[in-house]
């Protein structure tokens, strides 16, 4: 589904990732831990394709296809769909036109009254309140929970082959995170859907059952494996000494 | 003076001596004394108005228009016509409607209640709500003298006296105590000669504790390039009552337009404003003047500003706070395609205690061409006057771009989004009914210019 060799990327004169290696098979669910600062959303926005995080060496192929060149709405259209982890405001632009739109339905046109079937049924999955959520302007004033929830839905609604799902626990409360984690669990396995999660509890895993676990450090992926024994070994360690151990030699 | 400005004034006299028979003294008086003050400014050079570009009014004349026949219903309008006309958030079926006016050029082509106003409001109050051409109104009701021109006065500029002097036709609306119109009242003014000076006089009278929406669309015919279209608007809203004002402006590259508006607000009423413009024009500036002189009462202005082509806008609102406890808020948002240049401009002056006041201006530019300016004022003579502004210009947030693009929206359809959200501000006291028709005029403009 994903192939990632060797990818370096900088953001103007900053290098951010320095060749990030990762495969990620069809239908695998694959967890990104991390310490703060150390590239993991800058991977996912690379996946994306942003143009201010450049990819200045290696390669990212999805489902066979390179996508170097292509752009974020054509990397969207192959089916990346990213639930970000801040989302930014967009005044005036109603949750339900969004999501409608991403759904499938018709292309957007400002004439038309939008159908509000098509949207409840994603925002109710994830346990947001369609009444209230459909004609709220996207993002403004949602609590950090909502916004987790509202990104999982669009991404459901995306239909997503490969769901990047940035921090979609932090901030929400552990029954929140029963809920998202069960729920992207089933989204995974009703689309085939890969699945790469990037997280710093292992509270949601417990619902998601990861396949495999990577480490990045400073920019690389410094190691990768099964997931449980991996992250008790950061928990008892932390990231310093683990990666000190990892790297010692080098 | 040139030559051809004093062959242009004596035509206008020659004219106007006839014209203004059928008016009452008083009303002749104000006009010839307002031709006066005109002639004295174009003497002395004086620009168009205080704001936005200057230009030779004498260029466009009031009085060289064919007569316009009057029409059985709005019905009769070509399809060409209607759609313009919808464009400007009239109803050509009249669905929603208590009544309508048309003016063509200078000519009062229609005028009338809906049936539904007749069987429901009407029926009700026969006498409840006046609705006339505006030179009718002046000879039947003579007190109409103590309301004309005093918010307004006519030397304020040489605009404001050229159409004081020159007006022809314009709209009368009184809504007697107590009677609440809900369903608005439309006006639309049509030019339809090339080179033509649209002069129209409007005046409501809102006695207290009564309700009226009026809605004004001002349009050209695609034959005709070139014009002027202004009108002087005063209101006067008596205590509780409310007054909402829709003015919406489609024109041509060739037109200049100068709305005059002021109102004057008494205790716990309400006057809400909405101001779009959604055509091209030459040049449109406009600065209405609102009074809020009795106690508690508010004042709720939104301009929504969509520049095209070579437009050149300058439009904001000035709200006055001298009544105890008022409130006031404006709210402008502009986008600036093409090589349009956008300025917005506000002004709160609080004279009285605990008043409250907000200033909202922001612009959005959407062509490297295009210009924006901002200028928000405040004033205070008073330590209990609460009055805020913010101002903001700028490109699309790329974030926002990039959010919704990644969401499988392509660069057009995210930037299609994001400025139609930028423009959907909160209308409050709309109809809802109203409230989906204007946002379907902005949605329908904006997908032509983008």
């Amino acid at each position: 589904m994903l192939e990632i060799e060797n990818l370096w990327v900088s953001t103007g004169e900053k290098e951010i990732l320095k060749g990030v290696g990762l495969s990620i098979g069809d239908g695998e669910t694959h967890v990104l831990l991390g310490p703060n600062a150390c590239g993991k959303t800058t991977l996912a926005l690379a996946i994306l394709g942003y143009p201010a995080y450049k990819v200045t060496s290696g390669s990212i192929v999805f489902d066979g296809q390179d996508l170097s060149g292509k752009t974020v709405s054509e990397r969207a259209k192959l089916g990346i769909g990213l639930a970000y982890q801040n989302p930014p405001e967009v005044r005036g632009v109603k949750l339900r036109d969004i999501i409608r739109l991403i759904a499938g339905g018709e292309p957007w046109d400002p004439l038309v009254e939008p159908e509000e079937r098509l949207a409840t049924p994603f925002l109710e999955r994830v346990g947001l309140n369609a009444g209230s959520f459909l004609t709220r302007d996207i993002n403004l004033g949602f609590s950090g929970g909502e916004k987790k929830r509202s990104e999982l839905a669009q991404v459901f609604a995306m239909r997503a082959k490969l769901m990047l799902l940035d921090e979609p626990d932090s901030g929400v409360d552990i029954d929140s995170v029963k809920l998202i984690g069960t729920e992207i669990g089933k989204a995974a396995k009703e689309l085939g859907s890969s699945v790469l999660v990037i997280t710093h509890h292992r509270h949601i895993l417990q619902y998601l059952k990861p396949d495999v676990a990577h480490v990045m450090y400073a920019g690389r992926i410094i190691s990768s494996g099964e997931p449980r024994g991996l992250i008790s070994k950061i928990e008892q360690e932390g990231y310093e000494r683990y990666a000190r151990e990892i790297l010692g030699g080098k | 003076m040139d030559m051809k400005k004093l062959r242009a004034l004596e035509e206008l006299r020659d004219y106007y001596e006839e014209y203004d028979k059928k008016f009452p003294e008083w009303l002749k008086k104000s006009r010839q004394l307002a031709r006066n003050i005109h002639q004295e400014y174009e003497d002395k050079g004086f620009p168009a108005g205080r704001f936005g570009m200057d230009f030779d009014l004498l260029s466009y004349r009031p009085h060289l228009a064919p007569k316009h026949p009057p029409r059985q219903s709005l019905l009769e309008l070509d399809e060409n016509m209607r759609q313009l006309a919808e464009s400007c958030g009239q109803s050509i079926e009249e669905i929603g409607r208590t009544g309508s006016k048309l003016q063509e050029d200078a000519d009062s082509t229609y005028l009338g209640f809906t049936e539904e106003a007749s069987k429901t409001l009407l029926a009700k109050f026969p006498e409840g709500l006046i609705i006339k051409d505006i030179e009718e109104a002046v000879q039947e009701y003579p007190w109409i003298e103590k309301f004309w021109s005093h918010i307004l006065p006519i030397n304020l500029d040489k605009y404001t006296a050229y159409n004081a002097g020159y007006s022809r036709g314009g709209v009368f609306v009184w809504v007697k105590r107590g009677v609440k119109v809900e369903l608005p009242v439309q006006a639309c003014f049509f030019v339809e000669t090339q080179m033509y000076a649209q002069l129209p006089r409007i005046l409501v009278i809102a006695e207290p504790y009564s309700k009226v929406h009026l809605i004004s669309g001002c349009i050209t015919q695609p034959a005709c390039d070139m014009g002027l279209h202004g009108c002087i608007t005063e209101m006067y809203l008596g205590e509780g009552s409310e007054v909402t004002y829709s003015m919406i402006h489609n024109f041509r590259p060739g037109f200049h337009v100068r709305p005059k508006i002021g109102a004057i607000v008494d205790d716990n009423a309400t006057y809400i404003e909405n101001f779009i413009i959604i055509g091209p024009c030459l040049s449109d500036q406009a600065y209405p003047t609102v009074v809020l002189r009795g106690k508690d009462a508010r004042a709720v202005i939104r301009c929504i500003i969509l520049g095209m082509e070579t437009s050149d806008i300058d439009v904001g609102s000035s709200i006055i706070f001298s009544g105890d406890g008022t409130r006031g808020e404006l709210i402008s948002r502009a986008i600036a395609t093409g090589e349009s240049k956008i300025t917005m401009r506000g002004t709160l002056k609080g004279y009285a205690d605990k008043v409250r006041g907000h200033l909202e201006c922001r612009g959005m530019l959407l062509n490297p061409m295009a210009r924006a300016w901002a200028y928000p004022q405040i004033r205070s003579t008073s330590p209990e006057a609460d009055l805020t502004h913010e101002a903001a210009i700028g490109k699309i947030a790329e974030e926002q771009l990039y959010y919704l693009m990644s969401k499988g929206l392509t660069e057009d359809e995210a930037t299609a989004m994001i400025t139609r959200g930028f423009l959907d501000v909160e209308t409050p006291g709309f109809p809802p009914l109203l409230r989906r028709e204007i946002d379907k005029i902005i949605a329908m403009s904006l997908k032509k210019v983008l």
